[in-house]
């Protein structure tokens, strides 16, 4: 097995390196594609990505292999022979009728340099093709309503693209316009509509925009391009149809048995035009023209209408039309003596998509120097390119009052940072201010908040206190209140103490019964709530209702407690017995389990 | 008296005695400070009286420098300065007057009068930032600390002795928690007033950029307001009564709050 795979390799190794090209079909129609092929053998092949014929739309579709292993006799000698065949495939939609040449193509096979023959597609015209010989499945205008125009003219454009309703397209962001010596306002977005042209259902794609000339002379506008990815149906090739059935050459399965191509890089483009662009008069030209070309009106209006000299007034001015706005700036004074003016807001609304039709709005504060009956007249400039004449507007002329009369010499039409002290006099006899406050109103006011202050803070030290103080009082009573409690608490751990001692091994006698009475004292004091070194004998008896033999045996321990700790018996020294031990035990429990006498 | 008081006091009357001390101490201050002589004072109203309003606006003002201040003397001050028919100034000082105390009635009208000759822009402002601003930010700051010292001492009665559980207790709780909220609000209203300032130019336009060449955002008449003005050297950035934020001469332009002499 390994031998015949090394002479298979050596076979595949030695073959001839070929490179042919050939096409689906020789002939057919604008936008049917066809399939155009490269195949070559002989080892790996780098071919073209790009093929450029113009009138074809060729775009690389895929490669596939096929191996065959002939036996028989090759070059003459006996064996096996094996052989690669690579196809490389490009989809081409013709754009246009007639006939075509695809050229000979360059292709490398395992290192060497072929050429593939020039092959040959004749296109019909049947399908698509409009009356100037473009195609008709995909193309596009640029519409200018004007022919010539004047520097500065706002000239709108409309950009209009058609594609076949049957193509899936997909448009590039948007398209992309040679112009020059204008300036363009940025395109609308796309409107998409449907329209019918020419028989055919079109989907229509509408920009707009408005070009600005700068410079006179002849201006080449366009052409425009628009770059979109479309899927081109390809109609089935009759003569065989499906399964080789000539029922389904019925154009009836036209449509239904449609595919669409493969998705390829179209580009849609208009023709260019020229527009004759003539230089603004220079005669005539008004002195508060400063570059507005289009067709305005303009309206004024004042408010207040009635001020003292000094006090500003605001003259609004409203300019509207279609034109270049970006041009139009604030209206001037006629006359601007006796009024100091400053540079005017302005406030654009657009009526359209393009900027070239609205309004624009002025407000300008204006100072009367000295008395006044009108408001300053305005004035302002534009050049009409229908009347190709000069136009100068006047703002009628609002009437108002204005009092008094400011003695300051003129000052400059506007502000600057050292100009800035108001000097506004008070008119005799008008009403007036208020009269002065003769009383302080309390003295050692600031500016600066009181909880921005230590002192505020520190202040607060003393709530504080006085509330750990409130909360200290409170423990401090109820710790009061439960002293019995903690006193009998106290004398239990200390009988319990009593009694580990009196059951301790070797304990002396003296101190058995010394604990052991002390545990019976404890326990009584307790019930009595009474100090346990101030209760007698007696008085531990009578806590509890003890039998006779109980009773005698308490009284008897306690005698011998006192025996020890007054008579100085030698006896109490030595240990006591287990016995004993035992004896004094059983009888505090007895006493613990007596009941109380109260 | 307040001694022999603490001395018998029990633990449930001490919360009670505190306040009482705490408001006595406050109105004692406060007495003290309104008996205070200040002869400069007097002096400037005796020239605004004579008619010599350069002179008393002189008086009133070395007094603002040298302190001490009162919301009475900021409006003298402005109305000096509104005879010597400086109305932005004028506005100014009538505005510092509201700050100290905001129930300044003549400050107020005065004021109000003012910006309507001279066509003044200013905030709009809602009913409750009105009723807010009522109370001036010392106020405000003393108000929220009883209120907070009596909810405090309420919670710990409430803890500590069953028997203070009452409805009293809880009305006044409640109480010191909304007199608490509305001395935050004032204490907040209170830190946007002192980011306030005033246009004294006669009229000042507002520019988009510091440069005198720069388009005009606006035209402020004297006595406008502008807030949070941040000045870099000779402009200063501010926001508009429209919203907008702008340039105007630093010039033009003080702060409302002062730096305590």
């Amino acid at each position: 097995m390994a031998g015949l795979l090394a002479l298979v390799s050596h076979r595949a190794l030695a073959d001839d390196v070929s490179a042919t090209a050939k096409i689906s079909d020789a002939e057919t129609e604008v936008g049917q594609a066809v399939d155009f092929q490269i195949q070559t053998t002989g080892g790996d092949a780098r071919v073209p990505e790009n093929i450029a014929v113009d009138g074809l739309s060729i775009t690389y579709t895929g490669q596939s292999t096929q191996t065959q292993i002939n036996f028989g006799t090759v070059f003459g000698s006996s064996g096996s022979h094996m052989q690669t065949l690579n196809t490389y495939t490009y989809s081409v939609v013709p754009q246009r009728a007639g006939s075509f040449t695809i050229p000979a193509l360059q292709v490398e096979v395992n290192g060497q340099q072929l050429a593939t023959k020039p092959v040959n597609l004749n296109v019909g015209g049947s399908t698509a093709q409009n009356s100037t010989g473009k195609n008709d499945l995909y193309f596009a205008q640029l519409i200018i309503p004007k022919t010539t125009a004047y520097i500065g003219e706002a000239v709108p454009a409309e950009i209009k693209i058609y594609v076949d309703g049957r193509i899936a397209a997909q448009l590039a962001e948007a398209p992309d316009i040679a112009v020059d010596s204008c300036t363009m306002q940025p395109l609308t977005k796309p409107q998409q509509t449907q329209v019918e042209r020419n028989g055919r259902v079109y989907a229509m794609v509408t920009y707009k925009t408005a070009l600005t000339p700068v410079k006179a002379g002849t201006l080449k506008i366009g052409p425009v391009k628009q770059e979109c990815l479309a899927r081109i149906p390809q109609k089935r090739r009759r003569g065989g149809g499906p399964f080789g059935n000539p029922m389904f050459d019925d154009p009836f399965f036209d449509d239904a048995f449609t595919m669409m191509g493969p998705p390829q890089k179209v580009t849609i483009e208009t023709d260019s035009t020229n527009l004759e662009v003539k230089p603004l008069p220079s005669t005539g030209q008004p002195e508060s023209f400063a570059g507005a070309v289009g067709q305005y009106t303009m309206t004024t209006t004042v408010k207040p209408t009635m001020v003292e000299a000094g006090d500003p007034i605001t003259v609004t001015a409203r300019i509207a039309g279609r034109g270049n706005f970006d041009r139009v700036s604030g209206p001037q004074l006629t006359d601007p003596r006796g009024w100091r003016v400053y540079p005017p807001t302005a406030k654009f609304s657009q009526d359209d998509d393009l900027g070239i039709s609205g309004v624009k709005t002025f407000d300008m504060a204006a100072v009367p120097q000295e008395g006044k009956t009108a408001a300053p007249e305005l004035k302002w400039s534009y050049f009409d390119p229908d009347k190709e004449q000069y136009v100068t507007l006047t703002g009628s002329s609002v009437p108002i009052k204005v009092e008094g009369q400011i003695a300051a010499a003129p000052t400059p039409a506007i502000s600057t940072p050292a100009n800035t002290t108001a000097n506004a006099a008070p008119t005799p006899g008008a009403p007036d201010i208020m009269y002065i406050r003769a009383d302080s109103g309390g003295w050692g006011e600031t500016f600066e908040p009181l909880y921005a202050s230590r002192v505020f803070w520190m202040a607060q030290a003393v709530p504080l206190l006085a509330l750990l103080g409130f909360i200290g009082l409170h423990v401090r009573a109820k710790r009061a209140a439960d002293l019995p409690a903690r006193r009998r608490a106290e004398w239990r751990r200390e009988k319990d103490a009593a009694m580990d001692a009196a059951r301790r091994r070797g304990v002396p006698e003296a101190e058995l019964y010394e604990r052991a009475a002390w545990a019976l004292r404890l326990e009584a004091a307790a019930q009595m709530d009474r100090a346990p070194d101030t209760l007698h004998a007696a008085e531990v008896l009578g806590a509890r209702a003890l039998g006779a033999e109980t009773a005698e045996r308490v009284r008897r321990l306690f005698e011998r407690q006192a025996e020890a700790l007054y008579a100085g018996s030698s006896s109490g020294a030595r240990p006591a017995s287990a016995e004993a031990q035992a004896d004094v035990l059983d009888l505090i429990k007895k006493y613990e389990g007596a009941k109380s006498v109260s | 008296m307040f001694w022999i008081s603490l001395k018998n006091m029990k633990a449930r009357n001490l919360s009670r005695n505190f306040l009482a001390a705490l408001t006595l101490a406050l109105f004692a201050m406060r007495g003290f400070a309104a008996a205070q002589e200040v002869p400069q004072f007097d002096d400037g109203n005796r020239l605004y009286e004579a008619g010599k309003f350069a002179d008393a606006k002189e008086a009133y003002g070395k007094l603002m420098k040298t302190g001490p201040w009162s919301a009475n003397l900021f409006y003298n001050l402005g109305n000096a300065e509104w005879k010597l028919g400086d109305a932005g100034q004028a506005a100014l000082d009538y505005e510092r007057a509201l700050a100290l105390r905001p129930g300044h009635p003549e400050a107020r009208t005065n004021l109000e009068f003012v910006r309507n000759r001279t066509g003044a822009r200013v905030f709009a402002r809602s009913w409750w930032e009105e009723w807010l601003g009522v109370l001036n930010p010392t106020a405000a700051a003393v108000l929220g600390a009883l209120c907070a010292w009596v909810f405090v001492f309420c919670m710990a009665a409430r803890t500590m002795k069953p028997g203070a559980r009452t409805a009293a207790n809880i009305v006044l709780m409640l109480a010191a928690l909304l007199g608490g909220a509305y001395a935050g609000g004032a204490m907040w209203m209170g830190q946007t007033a002192a980011g306030k300032a005033t246009i004294i130019a006669k009229t000042t336009p507002a520019r988009v950029a510091p440069a005198d060449t720069a388009p005009a955002a606006d035209t402020l008449p004297a006595g406008s307001e502008v807030l949070a003005p941040e000045a870099r050297g000779a402009w200063t950035y501010c926001t508009l009564p429209s919203g907008a934020r702008a340039w105007v001469a630093t010039g033009a332009v003080e702060r409302v709050a002062l730096p305590a002499p």
